[in-house]
């Protein structure tokens, strides 16, 4: 379990620094500052600003949902050792 | 006094007539230090996520921010990035945070310090640098609830007497609650300004563009520098910089690192993602594009930083002014209870504590403390400093660097007091000489002395982990993690630190005299 939650926590820590990397680093910066072409209405600046806004909103959703999961799984397995000891 | 002002004193009124009677009907007697300053480790997911939520978004949201979106356009929505980002720490950090807590009866950042890099002079030097860099926004909220409180009346109630008048009733209820009644009040202010807020303002982004494609349609045609972060105003590389250092800041702040100690488990904390990045987002867009457009409005006053007053005037009328007013004080208020409650917290047990280390010595100095800290903040906001927003925003930079030994000695076992003080010590030294001399950093182009310093301070930390290894008591402090889980359960027995550890420094806090057992656990 100590496993799947390190590869979890793995996972996303790549995610964040992915989107978080695209959202501030320089050459990255420099490729999406642009008001052309608009992508649904919106200019391609602004149109990433939400995007990346989203992408880490739903990252942290996806985190706590599938954290929860093994939290789940892992008090089961801790209740039934406790009460194979009693 | 015409109706209009009648109309929009009336609405403040009852607004704060409704946080006094909530403060009052959960209000729980405050006498001891748990209670006072992290609310007992009780509270629920909703609270602490709304009251971060308020915490959060300052008064200068609708002040500077506002002004700074009419003026550099997308930038200023580097907010909204660092809002949420900041969060990703505050989940990472939930876990260690909230058992060690639980654990060793610990209330303020400064406190983890001590207990990971066990050393007196350290911890106080640092508590002094955040207090002074927090107070410091303390005295900018309290000029902004001023500023809010004269504008939005049209000058009727003058800056100071709006400033006093809500400032001391803010005061007096942090004093008398401790961090429940401030994290109780940010729970209404921040529902408050999260859901009606956000209509409001959508509601005045409607009625002064048409919607949100129409305004940017206008900005394209009239000002479409506004749409890029322009690079010829170096916006590209200033907005890296205020990403990083918001980000990781933001857990450097006593009011929001405290939020991670009071809720009833680790889970608690972290549940708060469910909603608070997707606030984040509504409660900033909105606000943010209601003054990009702003300059193109004619009569749009030429100081953009009470342009949100103007316009909710102008589009809404008395009643939508009267909202916005209250969102506003409403999101000033919230900070300041949540701030002058951290910070004489602080100090109270992280410096006076260390001279004076009974529980009711600390509960005193930190109720004397926050009326001390609130007057004075009131008092220095009536001078007139021009430079105090460029001041308190250029400690950002220094106090940013807390963040290395902070979050790194949570999960890096090899983290050491030498490379804490080393690390934290060149990173403040360059943030503070960039501010003083800013030629010394011009070959960055564009990158701010504190993520420089900062750059330096993970270096320097890492190093010295790297060459004098751990500390040995650092194992058994690590071991405690894996006795908790998420809901904050105790699995085990006494944990095994309690007999090996050779505690060499004395802890600036009262002695721990009993410790949780599997009983007690929830």
């Amino acid at each position: 379990m100590k496993k799947q939650r390190g590869r979890l926590q793995f996972v996303f820590l790549v995610y964040f620094g992915i989107v978080l990397g695209l959202t501030i680093f320089p050459p990255a910066v420099r490729q999406w500052n642009q008001i052309h072409p608009h992508i649904f209405g919106l200019p391609l600046a602004q149109f990433c600003i939400l995007l990346f806004a989203i992408m880490l909103s739903a990252g942290l959703i996806l985190w706590y949902i599938l954290e929860g999961q093994i939290d789940a799984k892992e008090a089961e397995e801790r209740a039934r050792s406790q009460s194979r000891e009693l | 006094m015409n109706s209009d002002t009648l109309i929009i004193l009336s609405i403040m009124a009852a607004f704060y007539l409704l946080n006094v009677y909530a403060i009052k009907r959960w209000h729980i007697p405050q006498d001891s230090v748990e209670e006072y300053g992290v609310g007992g480790r009780s509270m629920g997911w909703i609270t602490v996520a709304f009251s971060h939520i308020g915490g959060w978004f300052v008064g200068a949201t609708y002040t500077g921010w506002y002004a700074f979106s009419a003026d550099l356009g997308i930038f200023a929505q580097y907010l909204v990035i660092y809002s949420i980002a900041s969060l990703f720490i505050m989940y990472i950090m939930a876990k260690p945070v909230w058992c060690w807590g639980k654990e060793f009866n610990l209330e303020t950042q400064a406190d983890i310090i001590q207990l990971r890099y066990r050393n007196t002079s350290y911890t106080t030097v640092l508590t002094i640098l955040i207090a002074l860099v927090a107070s410091a926004w303390l005295v900018v909220e309290m000029v902004t609830l001023g500023y809010i409180v004269s504008s939005a009346t049209d000058g009727v109630v003058p800056f100071n007497a709006g400033m006093f008048l809500i400032g001391s009733g803010v005061i007096i209820y942090s004093v008398l609650g401790g961090v429940r009644a401030a994290a109780q009040g940010a729970l209404i202010q921040g529902m408050t300004f999260a859901i009606a807020g956000s209509i409001t303002f959508y509601f005045l982004v409607v009625q002064a563009y048409g919607g949100v494609f129409p305004l940017l349609d206008l900005v394209e045609k009239t000002q479409p520098k506004l749409l890029i972060l322009d690079p010829a105003k170096q916006l590209d590389m200033v907005w890296t910089s205020a990403i990083i250092t918001g980000t990781f800041g933001a857990y450097c702040w006593p009011s929001v690192f405290s939020r991670l100690y009071m809720t009833s488990s680790p889970r608690d904390t972290k549940k708060g993602v469910l909603f608070a990045p997707l606030a984040a987002i509504v409660i900033a867009m909105v606000i943010l594009w209601l003054g990009l457009g702003s300059r193109m409005v004619p009569g749009f006053p030429a100081d953009a930083q009470g342009g949100v007053f103007w316009m909710a005037r102008h589009f809404g009328g008395p009643v939508v002014l009267g909202l916005v007013a209250v969102f506003a004080s409403a999101a000033t208020v919230a900070t300041i209870s949540a701030a002058s409650n951290a910070i004489a917290m602080l100090l109270a047990k992280n410096v006076v504590g260390v001279f004076a280390p009974s529980e009711r010595n600390i509960l005193f100095s930190a109720k004397i403390l926050t009326v001390v800290l609130g007057v004075s903040a009131m008092l220095i906001a009536t001078i007139d400093l021009p430079q105090l927003i460029t001041i308190a925003l250029g400690m950002y930079d220094c106090i940013v660097q807390v963040i290395v030994p902070l979050l790194l000695g949570l999960f890096w076992r090899r983290g050491n007091l030498i490379g804490a003080i080393t690390g934290t010590t060149a990173g403040v030294i360059i943030a503070a000489g960039s501010l003083l001399y800013p030629s010394m950093i011009e070959w960055s182009g564009g990158l701010s002395g504190g993520v420089l310093g900062l750059a330096v301070n993970v270096t320097l930390y890492v190093m010295a982990g790297w060459i004098f290894g751990k500390p040995e008591y650092v194992d058994d402090l690590f071991d405690v993690l894996d006795k908790y889980d998420e809901d904050g359960t105790k699995w085990s027995g006494p944990a095994p630190y309690l007999s090996s550890v050779n505690v060499s420094a004395p802890l600036p806090y009262p002695a721990i005299t009993s410790k949780p057992k599997l009983s007690d656990a929830r």
